[in-house]
């Protein structure tokens, strides 16, 4: 696709060494496909909060489906497929304690790796962490292979501040899959926040040797850009920033964060005018996703 | 291209090794003083800890420190709320307790007369008639007060009089000279519409349909998606009355932002006070002062309304200083949890840079914080962090989050790199818990350090004495403005000992919600003679001492030089 040629040269030139220190790729580097969530929460949220992300899903279920789900379950208690359907359904319109409730007695009658994977998300997904963290040590305890379940404990242990954990346990998860775009990114946030410049900058580098697979990875492949970018500002390396926010400005023209870092820039070269104009398109970009509703704080 | 590549690549590796070193020994030390102390306050803010509905329930009070009798001895006034259910006018009465400079606090609340029963939120204390004395404005959930100091003790309700009763929902406020002329003029900041029978109630079902939750968690609502209220600027007439400005002035912004802590300085270096407004989850503002009454918003183009990723943040307390020692003055912002608090350098005034990641200020992400102060606690010559912290929402204990209701404060020591966190080994007063919110700086017991008065949501103040091991010496800095406004706000005093240069600015207001310590402070570490200190005052004039003696409080007269 466009976008992979146009970063293929950028990530020659930046990072030459990036991927140097990577553990050796094993023969099947396809990810678990298993216990990959299908219920759209945890996902982590490349800016902030891995796992706020996605809490609210897609639109509330309308009552009259809500309805029919509880109907199916009523009709067969057992089938823990039902059960898990109308836990969807309840989560994505709200009644997220009922929800779990569906979503623990899904994972009793099927007590597989993909049932506990949905449990412990839909548990980090209302902040009960210590109940997420048991399940995902449950599924690994049996499949200590699974890194997408070290990886959603990392961005638990992320956000509990425990910073040291998290970057072990993403480390691990890359251990197991060193393909792992997602686990890399975060792997890089943790090492950032703990002050790690190089080792940040080498594992955004290493985002930028894999291959985005969907919109999630594309975001963070273009995320670790855009983090590149930054810690070279940061560092004074202006001249190699401004080529990465150009290019990534390029590939997506969209991407609020680069237009704001490269305001930033220009405006530490004395150059108003260029930022003036960088910022403003920042300010008409994130005007377009201004909540419209009623957000908590913190949100 | 590659080649280039791998030598910045060791560059960096060069350039971040000094960053990395070893923390040094704390020497930081606090210590709750509050038995001997007398005083006996309990913060109200809303129904209690496990009933509350609404935001407006959460945002606590803040604090002043002020010396009402001029004694020299800083008295503590501390502001209280009220309930939706009581009726207007019967919440807890705010307090003000008279300290004897032994850390001993009497309550003269009746005597005094500033007992008000108001939802009482913040509060900003200087002389705004110039006759000598301060005076107090409190902001609440309703009609705002201004107290004039009668010089005997006692203190007159003139707020009809002075026409600055806002009745809206008000927050931090500042005193400052808008224009120079020589008398105190007022910001008022206003957060949001809190009308119960207009915004759900944290956990009904119009709540969850409307999505007021917090990580999964059902809370208040807002303050996103409800209705922001204008702040208001207020132009002293210098006859005991006000004007709003607000409109002709151009701080009237369209939508207004949700406004919590404000805090006076010039930033920019040109003569004016300029005021930074930290605001819950939209842009902070930034009002640069143009000389002549009028203010523009320059926050989005210096960088210091949104953090390094252009994001804004939920802006709580705020606080001016520098740093760095450059001459400029750096801000601070507290924020949410999950969230970090916010440096930004301010870079020859001409813009900002969010350097808290590069500063050490990352680490402070499980926190949600409130009042702030960039204060010299250990008295080294520069510029340390208090953070206060506490949770919003209480239901947060319920789970098993991350975060908790109940947190320690922070006290993070600059060693010239960066800030470390040296809470941990900062005494048993940094270990209390509690939900704090408005924090108070000054030094109570004129011992020659900052020590602080710390509010706690639905729970006991806590008043903090700061038992830092006396090694470093010290000056506190009174100003008495003749041309000038009486309380020198807004002059500023720069001085050198030692090599090092230091600067401060008088304030008006600041950190969440409160007023500190009309004296300026400084640390000298090692210095034993201040060979230059110069005062700028807000009038233009200059006055200049040389070689003064250090460990000791001072008074400069505008015009006149040392007095005292």
């Amino acid at each position: 696709m466009a976008r992979g040629l146009q970063t293929a040269g950028l990530v020659a030139v930046l990072c030459a060494g990036c991927g140097t220190a990577s553990t050796p790729v094993p023969a099947n580097t396809e990810k678990e496909t298993v216990a990959t969530p299908s219920f759209p929460v945890l996902a982590p949220d490349t800016q902030e909060d891995p796992l706020a992300a996605r809490i609210d899903g897609p639109q509330p279920v309308p009552e009259v489906e809500l309805d029919g789900l509880h109907a199916a379950v009523e009709q067969n208690p057992a089938d823990p497929g039902a059960r898990r359907n109308l836990a969807m359904g309840l989560f994505r319109s709200g009644y997220r304690k009922e929800a779990i409730e569906q979503f623990e007695e899904a994972a009793r009658l099927d007590p597989t790796a993909a049932r506990l994977m949905d449990l412990a998300h839909a548990y980090g997904s209302a902040s009960r962490l210590d109940d997420a963290e048991a399940v995902y040590d449950r599924v690994l305890a049996a499949r200590p292979d699974v890194p997408v379940a070290l990886y959603h404990l990392a961005n638990i242990a992320f956000t509990k501040a425990e910073l040291g954990r998290a970057t072990e346990l993403y480390r691990r998860a890359i251990g197991h899959d060193p393909n792992y775009l997602l686990a890399h990114y975060r792997l890089g946030i943790a090492l950032k926040t703990r002050r790690q410049w190089v080792e940040a900058y080498q594992t955004f580098g290493k985002v930028l040797n894999l291959e985005p697979g969907d919109a999630e990875e594309a975001s963070a492949f273009e995320n670790a850009l855009y983090e590149i970018a930054m810690l070279d500002i940061q560092h004074g390396e202006l001249k190699r920033a401004e080529e990465t926010l150009a290019v990534l400005i390029e590939s997506n023209a969209d991407h609020a964060q680069a237009h704001y870092g490269y305001g930033q820039l220009l405006l530490r070269q004395g150059r108003v005018v260029e930022a003036q104009r960088e910022l403003q398109t920042h300010a008409q970009l994130r005007s377009r996703h201004k909540p419209t509703g009623t957000v908590a704080t913190g949100k | 291209m590659i080649l280039a590549a791998e030598i910045l690549m060791a560059g960096l590796l060069v350039l971040l090794a000094p960053l990395t070193r070893a923390d040094e020994p704390p020497a930081i030390r606090f210590t709750d003083a509050g038995k001997r102390a007398g005083i006996d306050y309990v913060n109200v803010c809303g129904a209690s800890l496990g009933q509350k509905g609404w935001l407006s329930e959460s945002l606590g009070a803040g604090a002043a420190w002020l010396d009402y009798d001029g004694d020299g001895n800083l008295d503590l006034f501390l502001v209280n709320g009220s309930t939706y259910e009581r009726e207007i006018g019967r919440g807890e009465p705010n307090r003000l307790f008279r300290g004897d400079g032994t850390g001993r606090f009497v309550d003269v609340t009746d005597s005094a007369a500033v007992g008000d029963r108001g939802w009482g939120l913040g509060v900003a204390v200087a002389d705004y008639d110039n006759d000598g004395d301060p005076d107090i404005y409190v902001t609440n959930f309703g009609p705002n007060k201004l107290y004039r100091n009668n010089g005997d003790g006692t203190f007159s309700d003139v707020t009809e009089q002075a026409r600055v009763g806002d009745d809206r929902l008000s927050t931090g406020a500042v005193f400052f000279d808008m224009e120079g002329d020589g008398d105190l003029d007022l910001y008022v900041g206003n957060y949001m519409l809190s009308d119960p029978t207009r915004v759900p109630r944290a956990g009904s079902d119009e709540a969850r349909k409307a999505n007021c939750q917090y990580r999964g968690i059902p809370v208040a609502c807002g303050p996103l998606g409800q209705v922001p209220l204008a702040d208001a600027l207020y132009r002293n007439n210098g006859n005991g009355s006000f004007d709003r400005v607000s409109v002709a002035a151009g701080i009237a912004l369209d939508p207004p932002r949700f406004t919590l802590g404000v805090v006076s300085g010039d930033y920019d270096n040109d003569g004016d006070t300029d005021l930074y407004v930290a605001n819950d989850s939209v842009e902070n503002t930034l009002w640069q002062n143009q000389g002549d009454g009028t203010f523009i918003d320059v926050g989005l183009v210096t960088l210091s309304a949104l953090n390094v990723d252009g994001r804004p943040q939920a802006g709580m307390g705020t606080d001016f200083g520098d740093y760095n020692g450059d001459g400029w003055l750096d801000l601070v912002v507290t924020n949410f949890s999950q969230d970090y608090n916010t440096i930004y350098r301010n870079v020859g005034g001409k813009y900002f840079a969010d350097d808290s990641g590069a500063l050490g200020l990352y680490t402070t992400q499980l926190a949600l914080s409130w009042g702030i102060g960039f204060h010299d606690f250990d008295r080294d010559g520069d510029l340390d962090l208090f953070i206060a912290n506490g949770h919003i929402y209480p239901e947060i204990d319920e789970y098993a989050g991350g975060n908790r209701f109940r947190q320690k404060n922070q006290i993070f020591r600059n060693d010239g790199d960066g800030f470390v966190d040296v809470s941990a080994m900062a005494g048993a007063g940094l270990a209390i818990e509690r939900s704090y919110r408005g924090a108070a700086f000054g030094d109570y017991d004129n011992d020659g350090d900052m020590d602080v008065y710390l509010t706690a949501l639905q729970e006991r103040g806590l008043l903090l004495r700061n038992d830092t091991p006396a090694t470093g010496h010290w000056l506190e800095v009174r100003l008495i403005g003749t041309r000038s406004n009486r309380d020198g706000i807004g002059a500023r005093v720069t001085l050198s000992a030692s090599g090092r240069r230091q600067l401060r600015e008088r304030k008006g207001g600041g950190s969440y919600l409160s007023s500190g310590d009309p004296r300026l402070h400084f640390g000298l570490g090692a210095a034993t003679l201040v060979d230059l200190l110069e005062v700028r005052w807000p009038s233009g004039a200059r006055d200049v001492l040389r070689a003064v003696p250090v460990d000791r409080q001072i008074t400069i007269r505008e015009g006149e030089g040392l007095v005292d």
